[in-house]
């Protein structure tokens, strides 16, 4: 073929991608045109990128694996941050650009893992002593499991930072910090192999995430700024003891030190020890989830919390708690986690799916029905990682994909009507359609994939979960009903959210009610 | 024009995943099969272990998941590591 023609044809799916993209906004705007053209096209190369016949991965293949890129995703933002305060407090708009060069880097840098087809073991990994005496290490890996979660993270919290930007014009060099360090910390949570250096990062988000909420938060800032941090810390001093427990018991076994997973891994302890390392760590992770009843915290930081603020928090920090019972507690005390699964799937259920669902029906604030959403969807998450198999498994860790894309939309969504009206209560709003048709239906599609209709994110995540659930060993005889229940979920899924939609968006509007 | 930015790679993801999962679902089948395997072996693990009030550690399974495994320091003068340690690994099961 002439090669102009087949650059032509290259081409060609890019520039058709483009022109829909860019022809989607009524509006007329270029800059708008153009960003959502790019973002049509990055989609496409993306999808293009992962398709299978575009990776050939040779079984025995080694591919080279740059061992430092792990590093240098975590470092950007946490390094940028350290660079931010140099800059001049007087100068938003330098501070901004400055933020989200940062943060589109690290993302950049984060399609790299994409390179690897993440066959089985460790990739990228990356280990320098730390600090020899007590066995840390600076131990940095990927797999499978923790890849997309870094993606989700190096996705997210650009928009997230986007968003804030719009509504927040007090302290930007402070509100930017904020977001580089917290991007840092999640991500190092995500890469971590050895507990200190885990932990470490687990409590370094703290600090970031209680300036977003007790700063730019609500009327109920700074009280519901303390609850996150008190709650969570008090987990994680617990989940702090169970590791040094573990390394303690490594120690004397082995003769060494070593805070690593993959030397705590071997540890087999006494039952009675077992089982108490395992619900502190258990109670670290749940109550980031956050599952019943450890849940509370969660629906006063999202009412609070500014709206960059809330997607953060349920598009990336609630993974922390799920991806935590994974890599540790199923990891390192498997034993224990098999034992309780079956009652720890039924208060994912119970208190969780059905219980968040109903509370959610309830609400009358916006941002408090889909916090309690989010409540019902990470049970969704830990009923998958209860029921241990490969279905339930993989659909918990894709419905953590689809909870921080489906939640962070939902918050941002919600944020838009926010900013215009000054107000969360559903009452307030009506016939929403007629005056923002466009936000109508992005609110439509965002509601289809909360509540798992086919062709959206949720259906898969869901459908694997239950089905995975349904053929579960570890949940013994309770695994149809378990399953079965964990259905109705859906179904209260979908009552919730199109009951908010018909009420804001359907119903006539609140002034025409009270005028009559 | 902020929020539509802002909201689009949502939206593009939602039916990207939605109607592709296998793109997602290739890259995480061998970790989540990892994770599995250790989670069913630390059942027996710990069913095996009883009433057993001694701690001890499981051996080595080597391969790719234990890339990066944290050897004993070299020992510079008489050890004092416990030979305890080393009897107590190698009579794990």
């Amino acid at each position: 073929m002439n090669p102009l023609a087949s650059a032509l044809f290259q081409i060609a799916p890019y520039a058709l991608a483009f022109t829909v993209g860019a022809l989607i906004p009524r509006r007329q705007g270029a800059a708008e045109r153009c960003a959502l053209g790019i973002i049509a096209v990055l989609t496409l190369l993306f999808v293009r990128s992962l398709w299978p016949s575009a990776v050939a991965p040779v079984a025995d293949a080694n591919p080279q694996e740059w061992k430092y890129l792990l590093s240098v995703i975590v470092f950007l933002p946490i390094l940028g941050a350290a660079f931010l305060l140099f800059l001049p407090r007087q100068s938003p708009v330098l501070l901004k650009r400055f933020t989200f060069f940062i943060l589109g880097l690290d993302g950049l840098a984060s399609l790299g893992l994409l390179s690897s087809p993440m066959s089985r073991g460790w990739h990228f990994q990356q280990i320098v002593e730390w600090v020899p005496a007590f066995g840390i290490r600076y131990h940095v890996a990927v797999d499978g499991v923790s890849m997309w979660l870094i993606l989700l993270t190096t996705l997210t919290t650009p928009i997230a930072a986007y968003v804030a930007f719009g509504s927040l014009k007090t302290r930007i060099k402070d509100l930017c910090f904020a977001f580089l360090l917290l991007h840092g910390a999640m991500i190092g949570c995500f890469i971590s192999l050895d507990l200190f250096l885990f932990f470490v990062f687990f409590e370094l988000l703290l600090v970031p995430m209680f300036v977003l909420i007790g700063v730019w938060g609500g009327t109920e800032k700074v009280k519901a700024a303390y609850k996150f941090f008190i709650y969570t810390m008090v987990g994680s001093m617990l989940m702090l003891a169970a590791i040094l427990y573990m390394v303690w018991n490594y120690t004397k076994l082995a003769g060494y030190p070593s805070f690593d997973y993959l030397a705590l891994q071997r540890v087999v302890m006494p039952h009675t020890a077992s089982w108490l390392c395992f619900l502190a760590f258990l109670l670290a992770f749940a109550i980031k989830v956050p599952m019943f009843p450890f849940h509370t915290w969660l629906p006063d930081a999202h009412v609070q919390a500014p709206t960059g603020g809330s997607v953060i928090l349920a598009a990336v920090l609630l993974k922390l708690g799920a991806y935590g019972y994974i890599r540790f507690c199923m990891g390192m005390l498997g034993g224990v986690a098999w034992m309780s699964s079956a009652t720890l799937a039924g208060v994912a259920i119970g208190g969780g799916i059905v219980y968040g669902a109903l509370v959610a029906w309830k609400q009358e604030d916006f941002k408090s029905l889909v916090a309690y959403s989010s409540v019902a969807h990470m049970g969704f998450v830990m009923l998958g990682l209860f029921a241990g198999t490969q279905a339930g498994m993989e659909g918990a860790v894709l419905q953590m994909l689809n909870h921080g894309v489906s939640s962070g939309a939902l918050f941002l969504l919600v944020g838009v009507v926010y900013d215009r009206r000054h107000t969360r209560q559903i009452k307030e709003f009506g016939g929403l359609a007629k005056v923002m048709p466009v936000y109508a239906a992005i609110f439509v599609i965002v509601t289809m994939s909360s509540i798992g209709v086919p062709g959206t994110n949720g259906f898969v995540g869901e459908f694997m979960i239950i089905m995975g659930t349904f053929v579960s060993q570890t949940l013994g005889g309770q695994a149809r009903l378990q399953g079965a229940l964990a259905t109705s979920g859906v179904i209260l899924a979908a009552v919730y959210m199109l009951s908010v939609v018909q009420r804001v968006f359907s119903a006539r509007s609140a002034i025409r009610r009270t005028s009559g | 024009m902020r929020e539509t930015v802002a909201v689009a790679p949502l939206l593009a993801l939602i039916f990207v995943i939605g109607l592709f999962p296998s793109l997602f679902l290739n890259r995480m089948g061998d970790g989540v099969s990892a994770v599995l395997e250790r989670y069913t072996d630390s059942r027996k693990t710990y069913l095996d272990q009883g009433t057993s009030d001694t701690p001890r550690l499981t051996d080595r399974r080597g391969g790719s998941l234990e890339t990066g495994y944290p050897e004993a320091p070299t020992k510079k003068a008489d050890a004092t590591a416990p030979v305890q340690a080393q009897a107590l690994n190698a009579e794990a099961p």
